[in-house]
């Protein structure tokens, strides 16, 4: 072919080419460069609004999402390196203990380190145990991992001990088992209390339990770990679930739900053999875990974390009496999972109007903190655990607004906004945060269906009236026992009102 | 059991896709059997091995019986190419005694149950899904969504399912002789690849059924009709039935703002994108060039642009002329191209 003809061809062909087939590509430039166009604008404005209520943090949420076997590594950078101990050393330890009794507790991490209702009611209950008279081992895995460890030799896996609240060190598993064993055959008596199988396997867990020759474990389900690795039930930590079945597709598009799987297929095993009682912080939680879950247990109580007494009289007209703005409030971490987003886009949405002031009340400031809230530093430690009580109180906080998305299984910031004396707000469905109010307080709190509702009752006038008409009162937090109480004397009662010395705050104090 | 067989079309780029695809659909089907149709060919220091992958058998471009098939591929760009192949992959999957072919395309994944197109093909020949069963109000969702459709063609070719009937093979053989053809990407004279061809199909084939159910396919182009749930006994339902599969299109990209526009703000949309991202970034293919396709350059390594494929397809001298098409060097059909680039 010659190179005249060639061109001709080509110019032709050329000519008759030429379409752009990428009407996406085209449009979503078209949209990106220079904004929707009229007939556009309608459903972009709509998006927008859902947006901002709900969307934009969730979604960073999902952008952030981390697979779970990733997140494990980031976990384990916090593994404890310390030089592990003997099995005789620990069967030292153990036989030295004033007493031939010995509770056996496993959780998710060193109670005495970490800060949380959990790790709280471990120290509650390790006092009361040892005030019964019996000593109290606390097994945590060295190196924390976000879901069972996999199954794994014993001497390969390390765990942190605790005694009586005083760390004796780090040991491999089989060297505890062998340990226990011993002092069993010694005369010691043992029990066994389950609180979290977070970073455990297991397999290596029913050794222990062996060893310790504990007839029926005592199992809590403070959270929903024994579903699923998703603890909170969070599918990919944006939307709560409601534990459907592990082979459903909402589990496929889950990143929890490819270790579900294996997950719930071990703890089958684990239940199937230890037929555990267990101890539930609610009945909301109960009802919700018999009716989710298939896995065998022998009983099921319902034993609160803590117990709530409201005073009898009402906080007075002193907060309102004065016209000022109401204060409203977050309690805690800024955390997604708690509504923190959905209180953020309240506080902008309501920014300029005077009828209200933001606070969050927390150990720490948010990153996205805007500057219509004002950030009230509260730090709540073992020493100061009533710090969030006490700071809703001197806030002089009207409003706490608990949006969790979970399914709380108990919630302290519902019984601490309650004991500092502020009206709640919460979600119809958080679980135990609506149940906590209307059995503690129930003219000092509201539930609503979802955001819709929430933002409406700020835009009217409705918010000022029910809260003034809301007879606040204030009350004490009185601490657990944990399942000592349960376990050593048959009590579901198990709050420490009998056996600690230490209730917080008089109910007749609760006004000052 | 039906003796189902299940085909996507790819080059090795879409790799990742093919994996979830693959995954995805032998979750609810293992008994099915997964084909790959491979428009491409394996750089060096790379090769599938079949029994790491989730698909069961894999059938090269090579393998369809198409003539001159040098020239016939260098017609076709990537996309065209993929979609070429199709009718003559069902040909050949009927003519080896499939008793039901289904196809799938590769951003596809399954999300539920497809036990229903085996029953539709006990009665019907060919299973088509429209790109939308319902009227869009909005104008810029009918702008996108109908009169693309209308470019486009009616019914979405990410999906189609056929019975090794008379019917069905009718419809197979039809549609491998217009592919071979007439698949390209040029919508002013009444083409687009694969689809197109399509719109006709209910005209010239009487036992067509239009599977309406709103969980089949379901992709930003009926997305605002079509609204994503995740309910609390596990199901994802579409427009309030369960989702059978999602069509991820130009996904990773610029897909992900059609479904963004499109979603309401619905943030199972945004879940269900978050997994596939995370699925694809799992199943990448490692060792494969980026970019590779083993058809998009000339021997040389130089590009090859669309304009010179258009020439090519559009011109039987220049065929004739360059029987090898691919060539590099002072003869070839690259150099000839190039130089009237220059010199004009």
């Amino acid at each position: 072919m010659s190179t005249a003809s060639l061109i001709q061809v080509f110019r032709e062909t050329n000519e008759m080419a030429g379409s752009d087939p990428d009407r996406g590509a085209t449009a979503a430039r078209n949209f990106d460069q220079q904004g929707p166009n009229e007939s556009q604008r309608w459903r972009w404005e709509k998006t927008q609004v859902c947006r901002t209520r709900h969307s934009d943090a969730l979604r960073r949420q999902l952008d952030a999402l981390v697979p779970l076997r990733q997140r494990a590594l980031a976990w384990g950078q916090a593994a404890s390196s310390s030089a592990t101990i003997s099995r005789t050393t620990i069967e030292h330890r153990l036989c030295r203990g004033a007493s031939s009794r010995l509770i056996i507790a496993i959780s998710h991490d060193d109670y005495v380190l970490n800060y949380g209702g959990v790790q709280t009611l471990i120290g509650d209950e390790q006092a009361a145990c040892n005030r019964a008279g019996w000593n109290y081992l606390h097994v945590s895995p060295a190196k924390p991992l976000p879901f069972l460890a996999d199954p794994t030799a014993a001497q390969a896996f390390h765990v942190g001990l605790r005694l009586d609240g005083k760390s004796i060190g780090v040991a491999n598993f089989a060297e505890l088992v062998a340990a226990v064993a011993a002092c069993r055959h010694k005369g010691l008596t043992a029990q066994f209390i389950c609180h979290h199988l977070m970073g455990h396997a297991p397999e290596l867990v029913l050794d222990l339990i062996r060893a310790s020759g504990t007839h029926r474990i005592t199992c809590w389900i403070h959270d929903f770990f024994t579903l699923c690795p998703s603890y909170g039930l969070m599918r990919n930590d944006v939307a709560f679930c409601g534990a459907p079945d592990p082979s459903s597709p909402a589990c496929t598009v889950c990143c929890y739900g490819e270790e579900r799987v294996r997950h719930v297929r071990r703890m089958e095993t684990f239940f199937e053999i230890t037929d555990p009682n267990l101890l539930i912080p609610s009945e909301p939680a109960r009802d919700f875990w018999l009716r989710k879950s298939t896995l065998c247990h022998a009983d099921a109580a319902v034993v609160s974390h803590a117990r709530l007494v409201m005073a009898s009289s009402s906080v007075g007209a002193g907060t309102n009496s004065e016209p000022r703005a109401l204060r409203v409030a977050h309690l805690g971490v800024g955390a997604t999972l708690k509504g923190w987003h959905i209180f953020r886009d309240l506080a902008l949405e309501c920014d300029g109007d005077d009828r209200y002031a933001f606070l969050n009340l927390g150990s720490w400031v948010p990153s996205d903190l805007p500057s219509c809230i004002r950030h009230v530093p509260v730090r709540v430690t073992p020493a100061n655990r009533y710090a969030m009580v006490e700071a809703v109180a001197e806030a002089r906080v009207d409003v706490a607004v608990i949006w969790s998305l979970c399914f709380e299984t108990f919630c302290y910031c519902v019984h601490e906004a309650l004991a500092g004396g502020a009206f709640v707000i919460t979600r119809v469905g958080a679980g135990n945060t609506w149940p906590a109010i209307e059995r503690n307080a129930p003219r000092q709190g509201c539930a609503l269906t979802d955001e819709e509702e929430l933002f409406q009752l700020f835009k009217n006038r409705d918010l000022e009236r029910i809260v003034d008409a809301s007879n606040r009162r204030r009350g004490a937090l009185i601490p657990s026992s944990g399942a000592a109480n349960w376990l050593l004397n048959g009590s579901t009662t198990a709050v420490a009102a009998a056996d600690s010395n230490e209730p917080t705050r008089a109910p007749a104090d609760a006004d000052g | 059991m039906a003796n189902v067989h299940c085909f996507t079309s790819a080059s090795l780029a879409y790799l990742d896709r093919v994996r979830v695809l693959g995954e995805t659909l032998k979750r609810y089907h293992p008994d099915w059997t997964f084909w790959l149709c491979l428009c491409d060919r394996e750089p060096a220091g790379f090769s599938l091995r079949l029994e790491r992958e989730p698909f069961d058998l894999v059938v090269r471009t090579e393998e369809l019986g198409i003539d001159a098939l040098g020239s016939w591929i260098f017609e076709h760009d990537v996309v065209e190419l993929c979609t070429a192949v199709k009718g003559a992959m069902v040909c050949h999957l009927l003519e080896h005694g499939a008793s039901r072919v289904v196809y799938l395309d590769p951003d596809i994944a399954v999300l539920g149950d497809l036990g229903e197109i085996e029953t539709l093909l006990s009665e019907k020949d060919i299973l088509l899904t429209p790109h939308v069963i319902q009227a869009e109000e909005d104008p810029s969702a009918i702008l996108d969504n109908e009169i693309g459709s209308l470019k486009h063609g009616v019914y979405n070719l990410g999906f189609v399912a056929v019975a090794n009937t008379v019917g069905g093979r009718s419809f197979a053989r039809w549609w491998r002789d217009r592919l071979l053809e007439f698949c390209f990407d040029d919508i002013p004279n009444g083409l687009f690849t694969d689809q197109r061809w399509c719109d006709l199909a209910p005209a010239l084939f009487p036992n067509v059924h239009i599977l309406r159910d709103p969980g089949y396919n379901v992709a930003s182009w009926n997305l605002s009709q079509r609204p994503i749930s995740i309910e609390p006994d596990g199901a994802i339902l579409a427009a309030g039935v369960p989702l059978r599969f999602f069509h991820f299109t130009k996904v990773p990209g610029v897909g992900e703002h059609m479904l963004e526009r499109y979603s309401g703000g619905n943030l199972a949309v945004f879940e269900l994108l978050a997994w596939y991202r995370a699925r694809l970034s799992e199943n990448a293919a490692s060792g494969l060039p980026g970019g590779w396709w083993a058809f998009g350059q000339y021997a040389d390594g130089s590009e090859i642009p669309r304009e010179h494929r258009v020439a090519y397809r559009r011109c039987s001298k220049l065929r004739k002329g360059f029987p090898d098409p691919f060539a590099s060097g002072r003869e070839s059909m690259a150099k000839a191209i190039s130089d009237y680039c220059r010199d004009s």
